[in-house]
């Protein structure tokens, strides 16, 4: 659970800085930002999954060919 | 807390225990917020740092600071979908 909000965390810092950029700040998140937030959110973990998956498969090409590692 | 026997403790203590840990995480929860708000508000907001902070500057540093703590919570709740979401496949 403890991890759970450090991933929070790292969320909302990296997604403000990319959404929010150096724009105006007003007294509420305006709708685009929103979206914004939340696209961010969902892209960077379907990023940690697709790097996840790819860096699996990438070593076992490199495990199943003569032994030869594809990142030298 | 160094110890602590569960299989020792009454219902009341074990509420007790479960408290005291939720206000500690809340705490560091707390913790982390603020040297993150800090840093991210500070570079917004005082790009040329003077010799004291003026009245804008701090209007940009109170919003700065209620517009992260919105956006920390939209990105908690994104986040705690898509969990479920995740979970939902399995």
């Amino acid at each position: 659970m403890l991890n759970c909000n450090a991933l929070v965390h790292e969320l909302n810092n990296r997604c403000w800085k990319v959404c929010s950029g150096t724009g105006k700040l007003s007294t509420k998140l305006d709708s685009r930002l929103e979206t914004c937030l939340s696209n961010c959110v969902d892209r960077f973990i379907d990023t940690s999954n697709f790097m996840a998956n790819r860096i699996t498969s990438l070593a076992a090409q490199s495990a199943s060919s003569d032994g030869q590692s594809s990142w030298d | 807390m160094e110890g602590a026997d569960l299989s020792k403790m009454t219902a009341a203590q074990k509420e007790a225990l479960m408290t005291q840990v939720k206000q500690q995480m809340m705490l560091l929860n707390t913790q982390e917020l603020l040297s993150n708000v800090i840093d991210q508000c500070f570079t917004r907001c005082i790009p040329k740092p003077g010799s004291s902070l003026d009245n804008s500057e701090q209007k940009c540093l109170a919003m700065c600071m209620d517009r992260f703590m919105d956006s920390w919570n939209l990105v908690s709740r994104t986040y705690g979908a898509r969990l479920s979401l995740e979970k939902s496949k399995y």
